[in-house]
């Protein structure tokens, strides 16, 4: 990334307001990847110094705030208590614990990488996105539209979840991206299936998921008619990491293997 | 622009490019125990402590550290020849290039962490990569260092 002038917003209406007077002028989140974007920015805007970090427990919900850390998310006893610590258990498979130490929750959301390892976790909890103009919006709903625009994310809220929740990263080396990413878990809301890594960006398996929800008891037969479902709904396709079919067919195994462990079989 | 950047104890003023790395600024002013390897934060090699947390100085921008104190591995000279002496004994020098940011990152994850499990080592150091010594030998001396408590 090329970057022509930087600033230290110090305010969040200063950010959204220069981040309107040019599309080449953009907000940094951790900046993890930002070797990785050949992108030419005329203003970075920098958050650093506003008050945008923090994670708190507010009427059912962790409310986290855009600049925190995934290493102080993934160190927060609030997080690990989610889902059986599943946000944790997926955060740690993120490279290493100095990139955590950069890399933001708000970054990660907002650049919609299809690598994501959190964005499937984040999906079946229910999570809920605050950005300063547009307000409070699913990230379902965000991550499938363009509605929001050019904003500034301000806060996740993420719903709180006692049972437990599957997560399955599939990579080749502890530092890779993965090939895969499956997050199954039975929410208040029902069953709830994600895959990510497809390698496109994560998405719900809506049908599998409305089918097991509408069946009155769960066995062995509806998990793995569930699991070839995922498979024919979600579209996969091939890259340097994995093929297509090797994609489909750890799909089938992990989603199985997901529901099984949540429904304890 | 001028930053104003508090290294190992002492403040330095640099005049640095706003897309610039802390990596290249740091090398700039000859501080090369700081290394680059991958250059995109695969390796580990250029791992500094930026308020006592260790960070990949390749793709932290320097205008961030702007007023921020950071630690090389002379900032922790002492602890760093604790680290080496344990390596020294368990035989898990070899080349040297990445010694200054696994010592900083023990001394980070030792600050961070009290009485870490295998497990939990493992977990810290996996983005500090060793090419020469298959990691065993470091394990060890990192553990012994770690039940150290002078």
């Amino acid at each position: 990334m090329k970057v022509k002038t930087y600033l230290k917003a110090s305010s969040i209406d200063e950010a959204y307001q220069v981040l309107q007077e040019s599309t080449e002028n953009a907000i940094l989140g951790g900046g993890a990847w930002m070797k990785l974007s050949t992108k030419k920015v005329n203003t970075l805007i920098s958050l650093d110094e506003l008050d945008l970090k923090g994670i708190e427990e507010q009427d059912g919900f962790i409310r986290i705030k855009s600049m925190t850390t995934l290493r102080e998310i993934e160190t927060s006893p609030l997080i690990q208590a989610i889902g059986g610590g599943v946000i944790t258990n997926s955060l740690s498979q993120i490279m290493g614990v100095t990139i955590r130490n950069i890399a933001t929750i708000g970054g990660s959301i907002v650049s919609k990488f299809g690598f994501s390892d959190l964005i499937p976790v984040l999906l079946v909890l229910d999570t809920k996105l605050v950005f300063h103009k547009h307000g409070e919006i699913s990230l379902k709903a965000y991550l499938e539209s363009k509605i929001v625009g050019r904003d500034i994310l301000v806060e996740v809220l993420i719903k709180k979840c006692d049972s437990l929740v599957f997560f399955k990263k599939v990579k080749t080396t502890a530092l890779d991206f993965a090939i895969l990413n499956i997050c199954v878990g039975k929410t208040q809301e029902g069953f709830k299936i994600a895959v990510g890594s497809r390698p496109g960006l994560a998405e719900l398996a809506i049908q599998s998921m409305n089918y097991l929800n509408g069946c009155h008891t769960v066995g062995e037969e509806e998990i793995a008619k569930a699991a070839l479902m995922v498979v024919e709904e979600i579209h996969f396709s091939s890259n340097q990491r994995a093929q297509k079919e090797y994609r489909e067919q750890l799909a089938e195994v992990y989603v199985r293997r997901g529901l099984k462990e949540v429904l304890s079989i | 622009m001028k930053i104003n950047l508090l290294i190992n104890g002492l403040y330095r003023s640099v005049e640095v490019e706003p897309g610039e790395y802390l990596l290249d600024t740091l090398r700039k002013i000859n501080m090369i125990s700081v290394r680059r390897g991958c250059d995109n934060t695969s390796c580990g090699v250029c791992t500094v402590l930026i308020e006592g947390k260790p960070v990949p100085s390749c793709s932290y921008l320097s205008v961030r550290a702007d007023g921020k104190s950071i630690l090389t591995v002379e900032g922790i000279a002492e602890e760093a020849e604790k680290i080496s002496s344990y390596f020294g004994e368990e035989g898990a020098e070899q080349c040297g290039f990445c010694n200054p940011s696994i010592a900083l990152t023990v001394y980070a994850l030792k600050k961070e962490i009290k009485n870490p499990t295998d497990e939990q080592v493992d977990k810290y150091l996996v983005s500090n990569l060793c090419r020469c010594t298959g990691y065993i030998s470091q394990k060890k001396a990192i553990k012994n260092y770690l039940g150290d408590k002078s």
